[in-house]
């Protein structure tokens, strides 16, 4: 008993002291700490090549996804969870380091001279088999473990936890391959609505029929060049293409515009497909006449406002293609093989002569006409 | 089972005896520290010693301030090819005492019974002479005429020999050797130490003047002490591992063995090994016996346990550098 004198109080007061604790406690308390902790770097040793295993999974994933589209990601992902799992496994149901070595390992971190494993040793005997010098090896073993838990604690990045950061790192990165939009596949189509693959790069590509495919959007564009070198009196007047805001290539719509004009002549413009009548494709991603756009009406194309009259009225989109009072020059010509109009020539026969009402068109655009004609029978 | 209790207290003063009796040796027998460190070791083992080493490194000079430092008389055999067993066990004379009819055989001990003889160049002595010490040095007995002698406690035998002139000599048998708890090797002093020499011993023999360090029987008792100290069983298995790491034909052997060993080290070998260990391990302030104990005490204990054979001794192998290359191949397994 121990008594601590209270002088505030003036009395005298007995506590009783802390029960000793047994010999050799303090020394096991530590090696079992250390025991935990080899367990703990035998996990992350296990964790690191798993990480790498799974990265390399994932990595390999990735790189089939990007170059054919042809895996989706559940399989890579299953793959390294699989491996991280096994890993996991292994590091829990494996046995435990002994306590012996556990011992021996703390020695060797310490500097501990086999104390603790002498003193683990001994105390797996039965006392009456110590030596003379147990007590004393006991006793020494106590009073280093307590001196060797603070170092216990400072030997954290012995764990190597830092080792996992490469491997982790691999592991998001390759997981990131996955996020990146694949190759379009052979025949397989267009990649699902709500795929994060969607991107500009992954839509169809636009039906521009064979006057695209065969280079004729860039005939259309030298044709266009010589019709605007033409002399003619439309070179004054007014043209289909009427100036203003709209025709300006910096304005806001001019992107349209060139979009427009960079259109093959048969090419159904995609604005007006929906009004457009039999072989008109609706483009899935193109805004069609009439569609909203919310709650507010999609903004027209500022092609519509070419169709004029001979007075110089506006025509609706309908009325311009049904010949109403309009030009039909937007009509439209066979755009690929597989479209009922397919074989049609065009021009048609007899070049611009189907076109109704030419006499009614302006000089100029009448003008522009006949260069253009005459720009692709030279063609032909 | 009894023990003695060997707390604090005791380790401390073995410990401060040993290094009195270290430095006391040291002084006297300059640069030689490893060989006196050595011989104590051995001695408070109750270990016998070969000294190997050139004339003149001070061999004989070590054992007598031995002797002096631990107050036992010291005997001394010089051993010559005509050296007889007799003349060192003791022989059966006519004694004319006084109450007897007549003079009658008496048996006269020769120099082994001291309890600390020096065996000077025991080589040179013959095979005959030289078993005539293996009884005396394992059993601690001598018997003559049927008679059984027993030599006093403790006993220590310190034989020296000449690694050269061996012409004329009988190299010590196998048995012989493996009786032996140490072979020291005494390895020419550094130009330091001759420069000490030169200033201690140029007019008087400094092993004469070495006093007495532990009286009163306290040898024994460090002795005693050293039976005390803990052994944990994976220090045992170490001292096993070892031991078998120079058998060139036992599971566990080295491939090193294997190429240049004959015969490996012998189980007496694992016993001194542990039994100077844990002399060293007390000197050490330890009460334990810890691997590098083993370590530090292997050379001593095993060089002259271990045989080459004939292409590794044709090939001028070094036993003490193959051991050296084992118990680094030891070190690294455990």
């Amino acid at each position: 008993m121990s008594e601590v004198m209270s002088e505030a109080m003036g009395e005298k007061r007995s506590t009783p002291a802390a029960p000793e604790s047994p010999p050799g406690k303090e020394a096991r308390r530590l090696v079992e700490r250390v025991r935990r902790r080899l367990w703990l770097e035998r996990a992350v040793g296990l964790a690191r090549p798993a990480l790498w295993l799974a990265a390399a999974a994932a990595a390999v994933g990735g790189s089939v996804h990007l170059a054919w589209r042809a895996h989706s990601g559940a399989a890579s992902a299953i793959a390294a969870a699989g491996i991280l799992v096994a890993a996991t496994a292994l590091a829990l149901l494996g046995r435990r380091p002994s306590l012996e070595s556990a011992a021996a390992r703390a020695d060797g971190w310490f500097g501990g001279r086999d104390l603790l494993a002498s003193a683990v040793d001994l105390l797996r005997r039965p006392a009456d088999e110590h030596a003379g010098a147990a007590a004393f090896v006991l006793e020494r073993a106590d009073e280093r473990a307590a001196a060797w838990r603070g170092e216990l604690r400072r030997r954290r990045g012995a764990l190597g936890v830092a080792g996992l950061f490469a491997p982790l790192v691999a592991l998001a990165l390759a997981g990131f391959l996955h996020r990146l939009p694949g190759a379009p596949a052979e025949g397989r189509g267009p990649a699902p609505p709500d795929s994060s693959t969607r991107l500009a790069a992954d839509a169809p590509p636009l039906q521009t029929g064979e006057a695209a495919a065969d280079g004729s959007m860039n005939v259309w564009g030298e044709a266009a060049g010589r019709a605007a070198e033409a002399p003619g009196p439309g070179r004054e007047g007014p043209g289909p293409r009427p100036s203003g805001p709209d025709s300006s290539p910096s304005g806001a719509e001019g992107g349209a515009l060139h979009r427009a004009e960079a259109r093959a002549p048969g090419e159904a413009d995609p604005a007006r497909a929906g009004s457009s009548p039999a072989g008109a494709t609706s483009i899935p991603g193109h805004a069609a006449a009439g569609d909203t756009w919310g709650t507010q009406p999609m903004p027209r194309d500022p092609l519509e406002t070419r169709f004029v009259d001979m007075e110089g009225r506006a025509v609706g989109n309908e009325a311009a293609t049904r010949g109403e009072g309009g030009v039909e020059l937007a009509e439209r010509t066979p755009a690929s093989p597989g479209d009922p109009a397919a074989g049609t020539p065009w021009p048609a026969a007899g070049g611009l002569t189907e076109v109704r009402a030419r006499e009614s068109l302006s000089p100029s655009l009448r003008g522009y006409v006949d260069a253009y004609q005459q720009a692709i029978r030279g063609l032909e | 089972m009894t023990h003695n209790t060997l707390g604090h207290d005791e380790i401390e003063a073995f410990r401060a005896d040993f290094q009195r009796l270290e430095s006391a040796l040291g002084q006297a027998i300059v640069g030689q520290e490893r060989t006196v460190r050595e011989l104590l070791v051995a001695v408070v083992s109750g270990g016998h010693v070969l000294l190997e080493g050139l004339p003149g490194l001070g061999k004989t000079h070590l054992a007598k301030g031995l002797a002096n430092a631990i107050g036992h008389p010291l005997a001394r055999v010089q051993c010559t090819p005509d050296l007889l067993p007799s003349d060192i066990t003791g022989s059966e004379v006519l004694v004319h005492a006084e109450g007897t009819p007549g003079p009658e055989l008496r048996f006269r001990p020769g120099p082994l019974f001291a309890s600390l003889i020096l065996v000077d160049e025991i080589n040179r002595a013959t095979s005959r002479t030289q078993s005539a010490l293996l009884e005396a040095m394992q059993e601690r007995q001598v018997t003559h005429g049927g008679t059984v002698y027993p030599l006093p406690s403790p006993f220590w035998v310190i034989a020296t020999q000449n690694p050269i002139e061996l012409e004329g000599t009988y190299p010590l048998p196998e048995a012989q050797l493996d009786r032996f708890f140490f072979k020291c090797e005494v390895r020419y002093p550094d130009q330091g130490a001759l420069a000490r020499i030169a200033a201690v011993s140029l007019d008087e023999e400094p092993a004469d003047h070495v006093p007495l360090i532990l009286g009163g029987g306290r040898i024994d008792e460090m002795m005693k002490q050293t039976r005390e100290v803990v052994i944990a069983e994976p220090v045992v298995r170490s001292a096993i591992a070892l031991v078998l790491a120079t058998q060139p034909d036992e599971a566990g052997s080295s491939r090193l063995a294997r190429r240049h060993i004959r015969y490996g080290a012998s189980p007496r070998a694992l016993q001194t090994l542990l039994r100077a260990a844990r002399v060293r391990a007390l000197a050490e302030g330890q009460g334990h016996v810890a691997r590098e104990d083993l370590r530090a005490v292997a050379l001593p204990a095993l060089r002259h346990r271990v045989l080459l054979n004939v292409e590794s001794e044709v090939e001028g192998v070094a036993v003490d550098d193959l051991l050296e290359r084992i118990l680094e191949q030891w070190d690294a397994a455990h």
